[in-house]
């Protein structure tokens, strides 16, 4: 086990260099960096090869890749073109918005789906889980954009019952931000949070769903239906422990996928997190920004996989690594 | 099931109530002012960036040398008076008796450093206002006096939009902190800035222009047009920049809130390859694509008629605009019949291949007025293809001279002809700063000779008169097709707000009250 988690750590480093290694190549097409730095407006030819002779922005892309490299090692990744602070805190002050509306909306997620997905393989033929199939078919089918919208026009336009943008107030502790301990925080996570599971939540339902009808047909559950086990233990013990395992990496991957790249999420809802960084960023040519925001999200969906896998083990002895 | 839905609607109800008790408290001019923006405050460092939201918004905190109307008309800020001692000379008299919000005293110095601050500082964004000043001497505490390196009759307005920073407090901070914080002389202090989420500003009681009538500002960036327009719907914001064409009708039609239009100074245009061998360099060519333009019908069926026409490259009005012609109306009226016979006698019957760069993420309707705008290249004949692409790419691609046809745009931040001209239309020096925007390479040493006299100019008469005639002739000559201005909207509470919309943008609570 140690040995394995040892070679995937390893692997991880050779993950970063090469994605570190397209991001530069990258933006070679993504604009003219020097423009972040200089402005639009104001900057003449001068100004501008000045400041991409002092950046050493005029120096072929292999001696810049090596000389981000070789300070990286030393910790220090720089500063935002536009932001002009240091890169690791622009993205560090985002992630506490991101990772609480993520925990939400993948509890929301878990809870929902996972419930509603064992109920439609148990009782196939029982109306309101036909319903909740169907359901299922629009949260997979409907852009994220559209539901905020329809959420937002609902319940904040039509009914006011809930805010519309923003993270409302919340309470720093340390250096993290959080939205969870006012009341005004709590209604704020509402509609972004719905609107971020509801694909999830759908894919998780019909993942259970379909995981349980294969496990409920195999003759140990019969065995265990015959010798006259309670209905809930061997749903709960014998079916769905194995159903999850599918489950688990769908919602590991997810959950970094949710992490860094909510984009329009946060968009329509003004989440201050690093979604919306990554595209303000983006609008900006702010490439130190991009090039170890995208590096920091290669890093933590590498540990997460590391984690499902890990997570199969505990799921089913049967699985191991060595 | 039923309880936990019971209590959770309860919640709601008892934080609403909460809510409605604890605005009932406040006192009408004690209510916090929201103000949602179209984007987010890129930093707080008033020379770090050129978004005109972001310095409009900072100028609440930072006083500038001067100021402007509404209109836009120049008038004293902490500068109270300049005369113009020779061509080259400036004398700034500094007003006095000022303070900082944290207590220093201005005094020249402070204007000085400011002024050397924008070439030296190697990240801020004006680097052209001071490598355009030769030197800077302090004459006495409130006296300063400037040489530029050339003759600029709009230098005071040139440097207006710049916001005069504290000696002391600047260089005592690192870049970092200057850039995260704000510290001036204006009417708002900084309290809190989480970015991307808000901005929280304080009245200065002691401002040396009043007292302004609103305590607490909050100005919110909610980029989604969408979005922005709910928060407004629902209460979340007071005042809105940019409300979307779409949701006009919504407020027409609604009590609860109001709009407000005004003319931008935002002039969208087509600039074209005037470089030998393009066809766009035939001028019969250029003038056929002008006539191609039915920009009535664009602005209509696009804009929901929230646009003008225009016909030249400033905005007007001619009082504010120095070199805006109100008498040149539209010199070659839509006649797509008249446009084809004019590209087959040209030589080109069957049109030319040609690419409309355009952009989809920066201005409103930028997209679908790209779309139009090729739709009626081809319906006289012009195979024209689209090219959309992220602001990020357009401009640079437009600066760097890569493109041969473009959708271009210049709001005029000094209200002047002369400054829009030197940016598209003077000829471009590869090395320089002239006609940095000039991607076609049009040059017309006439242009050229009336714009360089026009600044060398001491009456501001004769300089209008040169302007005029360098913009007739630019016009005559197509350099570029003028498209129309948008409108800039604001969207309200209806019945809250004293609110005069501002011809630059700048979004300054001291001039709001609360009826």
């Amino acid at each position: 086990m140690i040995t394995y988690i040892a070679r995937r750590i390893a692997e991880l480093f050779v993950v970063l260099a090469v994605v570190s290694f397209i991001c530069f190549g990258i933006f070679q097409y993504l604009g003219d960096p020097i423009l972040a730095i200089t402005g639009y407006r104001y900057a003449n030819a001068q100004v501008k090869a000045a400041a991409r002779l002092r950046l050493g922005l005029d120096k072929p892309i292999y001696v810049q890749y090596f000389r981000f490299l070789s300070k990286a090692f030393r910790g220090d990744f720089g500063l935002s073109y536009t932001k002009i602070r240091p890169v690791l805190n622009v993205i560090a002050d985002r992630i506490p918005a991101t990772l609480e509306l993520v925990v939400v909306a993948t509890s929301i997620a878990i809870l929902f789906g996972g419930v509603l997905g064992v109920m439609a393989a148990v009782r196939p033929h029982f109306m309101l889980n036909r319903l909740a199939l169907l359901g299922s078919l629009f949260g997979i089918s409907m852009p994220t954009f559209l539901v905020g919208l329809l959420l937002i026009m609902l319940f904040a336009v039509t009914l006011g019952w809930l805010p519309a943008s923003g993270r409302g107030e919340t309470v720093r502790i340390g250096f993290w931000s959080t939205g969870f301990l006012t009341g005004d925080g709590l209604l704020h996570f509402v509609l972004p949070a719905i609107t971020l599971a509801l694909h999830q939540l759908a894919m998780i339902l019909r993942l259970v769903r379909a995981e349980m009808l294969e496990v409920l047909s195999h003759d140990y559950v019969r065995s265990a239906w015959a010798k006259g086990l309670p209905r809930v233990r061997v749903i709960r013990k014998h079916a769905l422990r194995n159903a999850l395992i599918p489950v688990v990496t769908v919602v590991g991957l997810q959950f970094g996928e949710m992490l860094g790249f909510s984009i329009v999420t946060e968009t329509v809802f003004q989440w201050p997190g690093l979604g919306k960084l990554l595209i303000d960023t983006l609008y900006r040519n702010d490439s130190p920004v991009i090039v170890v925001y995208i590096m920091f999200m290669a890093l933590i969906i590498s540990f997460i996989n590391l984690a499902v896998d890990i997570g199969y083990g505990l799921l089913d002895p049967r699985i191991c690594y060595d | 099931m039923k309880v936990r839905r019971r209590s959770i609607v309860g919640l709601v109800l008892v934080l609403l109530v909460v809510g409605l008790v604890g605005a009932g408290v406040f006192a009408q001019s004690d209510r916090p002012l929201t103000i949602g923006i179209e984007t987010t405050i890129v930093n707080m460092d008033p020379m770090g960036n050129a978004v005109i939201t972001s310095i409009g918004t900072l100028r609440n905190i930072y006083d500038g040398f001067f100021e402007r109307t509404p209109e836009g008309e120049l008038i004293p800020g902490l500068v109270e008076s300049y005369e113009r001692l020779d061509q080259l000379t400036w004398r700034f008299h500094v007003r006095q008796g000022i303070t900082y919000h944290n207590g220093n005293p201005l005094t020249a110095d402070d204007l000085k450093f400011t002024l050397e601050r924008t070439s030296r500082y190697e990240r801020s964004q004006y680097h052209e206002v001071g490598l355009a000043i030769d030197s800077i001497t302090v004459v006495d505490p409130y006296t300063l006096d400037i040489v530029t390196t050339s003759p600029n009759p709009i230098f005071p307005g040139s440097i207006y939009s710049l916001g005069v920073m504290d000696k002391e407090w600047t260089e005592s901070h690192d870049a970092t902190y200057v850039s995260t914080h704000a510290m001036g002389t204006g009417p708002y202090k900084f309290v809190e800035w989480i970015a991307e989420d808000h901005l929280t500003l304080e009245a200065n009681d002691a401002y040396w222009g009043g007292k302004p009538a609103i305590t607490t500002v909050i100005y919110r960036p909610i980029s989604d047009e969408t979005t922005r327009f709910a928060s407004l719907e629902s209460g979340e914001i007071d005042l809105m920049t940019f409300l979307p064409v779409e949701s006009m009708e919504r407020v027409e039609r609604s009590s609860k809130m109001e709009l407000v239009s005004k003319p931008s100074q935002r002039v969208m245009f087509l600039g074209f390859e005037h470089s030998p061998g393009f066809p766009t360099a035939d001028i019969r060519v250029r003038q056929a694509m002008y006539m191609a333009i039915d920009i009535e019908e664009l602005i209509n069926e696009i804009w929901n008629g929230y646009a003008v026409p225009c016909t030249q490259l400033v905005a007007g009005p001619a009082e504010a605009n120095p070199g805006y012609d109100p008498d040149l109306g539209r010199l070659f009226p839509y006649d797509p019949e008249g446009a084809k016979a004019l590209l087959a006698e040209a030589g080109y019957p069957d049109g030319f291949e040609i690419t409309l760069d355009g952009v989809f993420d920066r201005y409103p309707k930028d997209e679908q007025v790209c779309l139009a705008v090729t739709t009626y290249l081809r319906k006289i004949g012009i195979p024209v293809l689209l090219n959309v692409r992220s602001r990020s790419i357009h401009f640079g691609e437009i600066q760097n001279a890569e493109t041969d046809f473009w959708f271009g745009s210049w709001r005029e931040q000094a209200f002047d002809l002369a400054e829009a001209f030197f940016a598209h239309v003077m000829t471009r020096d590869p090395a320089g700063a002239q006609g940095g925007w000039n991607a076609g390479w049009y040059s017309n040493a006439d242009v050229d000779r009336l714009i360089t006299e026009a600044n060398a100019a001491l009456s501001a008469d004769e300089r209008t008169t040169l302007l005029m005639q360098a913009n007739r002739i630019a016009m005559e000559e197509i350099v570029v097709i003028p498209l129309y201005v948008p409108l800039d909207i604001w969207g309200l509470q209806a019945g809250l707000l004293n609110f005069t919309p501002r011809a630059d943008m700048f979004m300054l609570a001291d001039e709001m009250s609360y009826k």
